[in-house]
This record gives structure tokens, C-alpha cells and sequence, in this order.
């Protein structure tokens, strides 16, 4: 990247680069000049800090939501007929081929 | 042919084992696709059996989950495709821009004083986040539920969508506007605190 836009990044981000860069912040890492940039930015915009939070917020919902063998839920789990089923399925097709 | 084969890894993995081994994950992921109980259930099955009749030709390359979740994304994207639900892409799913107006929030986040843990055991909370996963586009819902599943690593969620991972990072950012959109508007805003 030329250092002219990395300067730009430093000094002029916008709340919609922000966002995009919070979001990408949650996976992967980011370069020096965007850091600084979202530093920067954080500095003087609540909004995009509360953003921020609820990024991480969202996947810790996510997660709790998901962690289905930890809670019963039985949204989230295959009826206990229909596995049985489906076992069976399988193992008369493995035997007796198709 | 025998259906027995050897894992990428190595290990053997019967389909005898799949339900076991499976099961849970690929519901899950229906589940968070089509936030309906009776269909996940018939689509993993299709998807098992589906697996089944084509062992003969997965070739290792990739883990037996992986290509099971493949197939049972493929059955997924018919079966919505078919539905052609309405609630399905009701929002947005190309632009960020629904968000933004001249680089501002159009409209700003609220703020959301919300213990996690407490929130997702309400039934009705987890009713109202499934809901928000299933306005998303199939192409926004699809990237976001794969890639927060952690399944996968990311260049295999890239490979497995046919994208570039900046395409990825695109569509997981458009989801997550869109998610934070949604329930700020359907929980966290009529809710009393």
C-alpha cells in the first residue's frame, strides 16, 4: 500500500471503514495502519466502540446459542427417534448394498 | 465398492459412526439455515444417505465432515431455493450502504446492556437471534454460520463458497451489520431494562 493512503487510513477513516475494519479485527489481523487508524477513530466515535462491543457481543451470543451439548436445548438437537432411524438406514444399506 | 474408507487424517471413519460422529453439528447448521426442527432433521438424513450412496467416490481430500457439510449445504440451498420464502433476503444482502450515508451511520447503535449468558437461555431471545439469522441472504447466512461454527478454517470456508477471502470478510461483515441491525430492532430496543 502507498503511504499516502496509509497516512489517509491513520487520519480519515469513516465510520463505514471502521466498521469494516472492527468486523475483519475479529478475525484476522490487522496492519499497523489500520490499527492506528481504528485507534484513532475509537478515540472520538461512540458509536463505532459500541459497535465494536457488539461485534464481540454477537459472537458470544453466537456461541452461547450454539454450545448445544453443554445446555438442552432441543431446538438444537435430533429428535432421539430420528437418529435411531437413520442408524439403521445406514447400517441395512452398508449390509445389504443398494 | 466398499464404503469403508480411510480419513484424510488417517483414521478410519465408518459411516456406521457418522450419526455419532455428525450428526449434531450438521442439524446445527441446518437449524441456523432454515430454523426449522422437522426439516433439518429430513435434510441431514437425505444428506447421510446421500453421503452414503457416494462414499465410494470421496477421495480423502478433505475431512468426512467437510464433505458431508457440503453436501448438506447443496441440499439446503435447493430446498430454500424452492421454498423462495419471502422472509428469505428481505434484507439487503449486497450492500453495507443500507448503514451508511456518506461514510455516518445512518442510524446509530444503540446501547445494548445485555449479559450474554443471561440472555440465550430466554426462549425467546434465541427464537428472536434464529429469526435474525434467517433474514440474512443464503449467501450472507451461509459464510457467517460456517465460519462462526468454527468448522472450518477460514481458507476452507473460502474454498468451500468458491471466494476470495476478502470476499469472505465482506460477507461476514455485511451479516454482522445486518444481524446488529435486526435484533437492536427486534429485542434490544423494545426490551425493558
Amino acid at each position: 500500500m502507498k503511504s499516502e493512503s496509509k497516512i489517509k487510513t491513520i487520519l480519515s477513516l469513516n465510520c463505514e471503514q471502521a466498521s469494516r475494519l472492527l468486523s475483519e479485527d475479529q478475525d484476522v489481523h490487522l496492519y499497523w495502519w489500520e490499527q492506528m487508524g481504528l485507534r484513532l477513530h475509537l478515540l472520538y466515535c461512540r458509536y463505532c466502540k459500541r459497535y465494536r462491543r457488539q461485534l464481540d457481543l454477537l459472537r458470544q451470543l453466537f456461541r452461547a446459542v450454539f454450545r448445544g451439548d453443554e445446555t438442552d436445548r432441543p431446538e438444537l438437537k435430533m429428535s432421539e427417534e430420528k437418529r435411531t432411524e437413520i442408524k439403521k438406514i445406514i447400517s441395512n444399506k452398508k449390509n445389504f448394498g443398494k | 465398492m466398499d464404503a469403508e474408507m480411510t480419513q484424510a487424517n488417517g483414521s478410519p471413519e465408518k459411516p456406521e459412526q457418522w450419526v455419532d460422529l455428525h450428526a449434531d453439528v450438521l442439524f446445527r447448521y441446518a437449524f441456523a439455515r432454515m430454523g426449522d426442527h422437522h426439516m433439518s432433521e429430513e435434510l441431514v438424513q437425505q444428506t447421510f444417505l446421500a453421503g452414503l450412496e457416494g462414499f465410494s467416490k470421496f477421495q480423502g481430500k478433505s475431512s468426512v465432515r467437510t464433505w458431508l457439510i457440503s453436501i448438506l449445504r447443496n441440499k439446503i440451498a435447493g430446498y430454500l431455493r424452492q421454498r423462495q420464502d419471502e422472509t428469505v433476503s428481505s434484507l439487503d444482502p449486497e450492500s453495507g450502504g443500507d448503514f451508511f450515508e456518506r461514510g455516518k451511520w445512518k442510524k446509530a447503535p444503540a446501547r445494548w446492556s445485555v449479559n450474554p449468558e443471561e440472555e440465550v437461555n430466554k426462549k425467546e431471545f434465541r427464537e428472536q437471534f434464529f429469526n435474525c439469522i434467517k433474514r440474512l441472504s443464503p449467501a450472507l447466512a451461509d459464510a457467517f454460520i460456517l465460519h462462526e461454527m468454527d468448522l472450518q478454517e477460514s481458507q476452507e470456508v473460502c474454498s468451500e463458497l468458491n471466494i476470495s477471502d476478502t470476499g469472505l470478510w465482506s460477507r461476514l461483515h455485511r451479516a454482522r451489520l445486518n444481524l446488529r441491525h435486526c435484533l437492536e430492532k427486534n429485542w434490544f430496543a423494545s426490551e425493558k431494562k
